[in-house]
């Protein structure tokens, strides 16, 4: 009795380790979550994976907040190069259904799709620009990046999010400065008026001149905004430095030096006094001066003739672009030139 | 003598058949329970580009700390839950308020054969209806909707399809302008003309527009397979 007990338990033993491996399986694969007709009827080295053909799309966020589709993506892209250029992107079905090109995909199974999409999120807040400091907000451009949700095959499918640089050429807001350049209207700098010509009609000889402008020119400047592939973009425009282009042509009855030459004004980063009539303010002057340049913003006519003044201001331009800057090249504005005559004082009816 | 042994030693092999089985369902079961709970199509960092196929979903990587959006999901009625980084996009997205003209080929209807997402409805032609979204539907794949600075161009556009189309052909197009080429004076739009009767097929159509004389004017059209690869 006791050995047919053993062998019915040898036999039972045989028989139920299977089942038990098999049944314990079963229940952890159920524990996981993972169907069962998944392992049983949609095994992937069985089932091939489903092929789509297609392209790349990007959907940026315009400036008014819409979103516009592009289908053209330059080479040197990451929205190109992004999981493998020419690569699939991939993923496995979670309900049975139809791939964006109609064709039908069961639960389980492989897509691997030529359409990557990506789909950029809002535009963080980042408000107007601030003219006092338009440096002073979201940091350098080179670090500025947006961010898409990258979607495979239709937008049931989120794969992945990726952070696209200022720099990528899809996105690149540089390719607008030329643009903004050709509109920046700035004030054109006037050639500050010296009290003498208003009271003798011109400068005097070895009287020295007041090289300034009046205030208006001299004044942070902001461009148009323009708008592009979401990005809302301004030049500023900082005066400086300040200098002057003087050309005195001697009066042919009274010979004396010509000079054409640049005479400095404001350096850079100098500091320097102004008022409500010029920049820089006229200080007090000497009564008499040798000719020539008498040191900054000061030069003193020759002789009688005429002289051709033009103010040139220096203005430190940053593009600003969603809030993120960069400094661009300094940019030279000049004023229309101002021509004055120069005469001498002569002293009349001094006998009496 | 040997009996006892025997029975003894049968009994712990079933014991022991028992406990290794219990390791086992133990050993799977806790696997099982250590994965975190995965959405569907959750999202790593980077997309993938075709590992050899895995019925395992990928696992969910985290997500840039400076962005740190919110996962949540989302569906559209009929269609399976996705998963998308909410944050990123408009929770309550705003409507637009563009509107087509009054005075061109078409009428202002309800709606069109097999549209379900919101938006603004025309017939160009009896039968032939236009769809023209006014708000966001990630879900739905409605990304593109009409601005205001899109409506001369899609009426330019609309013109031309009105002489383009017959009456009666029983088609829903729905037309959006691109980027791609986009100036202020040249524009391309791009269209999935649905069948709305019998069999559902969908045909992609381009138009290349230029602004002349005020007017936005369709200058070339053509099949446009990519029209409809994510309408």
């Amino acid at each position: 009795m006791l050995v047919r007990l053993t062998r019915t338990a040898r036999s039972m033993i045989r028989a139920t380790l299977p089942l038990a491996l098999l049944l314990a399986l079963l229940l952890a694969l159920l524990l996981a979550g993972l169907p069962v007709a998944l392992v049983t009827a949609a095994r992937p080295s069985e089932v091939p994976p489903v092929q789509v053909p297609g392209a790349r799309v990007v959907d940026l966020r315009d400036t008014n907040g819409g979103i516009t589709r592009y289908l053209s993506i330059p080479s040197g892209s990451l929205f190109r190069r992004h999981g493998g250029v020419g690569a699939a992107c991939t993923y496995v079905a979670t309900t049975s259904g139809t791939t964006s090109d109609g064709q039908r995909v069961e639960r389980g199974q492989t897509v691997q799709s030529q359409r990557w999409i990506f789909v950029e999120g809002l535009p963080e807040s980042f408000g107007e620009p601030m003219p006092t400091d338009p440096n002073a907000q979201r940091g350098p451009l080179s670090e500025a990046v947006r961010w898409f949700t990258v979607f495979c095959d239709s937008m049931l499918h989120a794969v992945g999010l990726v952070a696209v640089s200022s720099r990528d050429p899809m996105l690149d807001p540089r390719r607008r400065v030329d643009d903004l350049r050709q509109g920046l209207r700035l004030v054109r700098p006037v050639v500050y008026r010296n009290p003498v010509v208003d009271r003798w009609g011109g400068l005097i000889t070895r009287y020295t001149t007041w090289l300034a402008v009046t205030p208006s020119a001299w004044r942070a400047q902001r461009s148009n905004a323009v708008g592009w592939r979401g990005w809302t973009m301004y030049l500023f425009a900082e005066p400086v430095a300040l200098d002057f282009q003087v050309d005195f042509t001697p009066a042919k009855s009274r010979p004396s030096t010509a000079f054409h030459g640049r005479v400095a004004c404001i350096a850079r980063g100098a500091t320097f006094a102004r008022d409500a009539r010029s920049v820089p303010a006229m200080p007090t002057l000497p009564l008499q001066s040798s000719p020539g340049v008498n040191g900054n913003c000061r030069w003193t006519p020759p002789g009688p003739g005429s002289v051709r003044i033009q103010a040139r201001i220096t203005y430190r331009i940053t593009f600003w672009a969603n809030a993120y800057t960069e400094s661009l090249a300094d940019y030279v504005w000049t004023g229309t030139p101002s021509t004055f005559r120069v005469g001498e004082l002569s002293a009349v009816n001094t006998r009496r | 003598m040997r009996h006892p042994h025997l029975r003894s030693s049968a009994a712990q092999r079933v014991r022991r058949s028992a406990a290794v089985s219990c390791v086992v369902v133990c050993s799977l079961g806790l696997a099982a329970c250590a994965r975190a709970p995965v959405a569907p199509d959750a999202l790593p960092t980077s997309g993938s580009a075709a590992p050899p196929p895995s019925p395992v979903r990928p696992v969910v990587p985290t997500i840039a700390p400076t962005i740190a959006p919110t996962i949540a999901p989302i569906s559209a009625p009929g269609r399976p839950t996705t998963t998308v980084p909410v944050s990123l996009y408009p929770a309550s997205p705003v409507a637009s308020t563009s509107v087509l003209s009054s005075d061109g080929p078409w009428t202002r209807v309800d709606t069109a054969p097999g549209v379900t997402t919101p938006g603004l409805f025309y017939a160009l032609l009896p039968q032939v209806w236009v769809y023209l979204p006014i708000a966001e539907d990630l879900p739905s794949g409605v990304l593109w909707t009409l601005r205001d600075d899109t409506v001369p161009i899609i009426e330019g556009y609309l013109r031309a399809e009105a002489t383009r189309h017959r009456a009666g052909a029983h088609v829903v197009l729905r037309p959006q302008v691109l980027g791609d080429d986009r100036t202020d004076t040249s524009a391309l739009v791009a269209d999935c003309v649905s069948s709305a009767r019998g069999a559902p097929t969908r045909t992609g159509w381009g138009a290349s527009l230029e602004l002349r004389g005020g007017e936005w004017s369709v200058v070339s059209s053509g099949p446009r397979e990519d029209a409809c690869w994510f309408a």
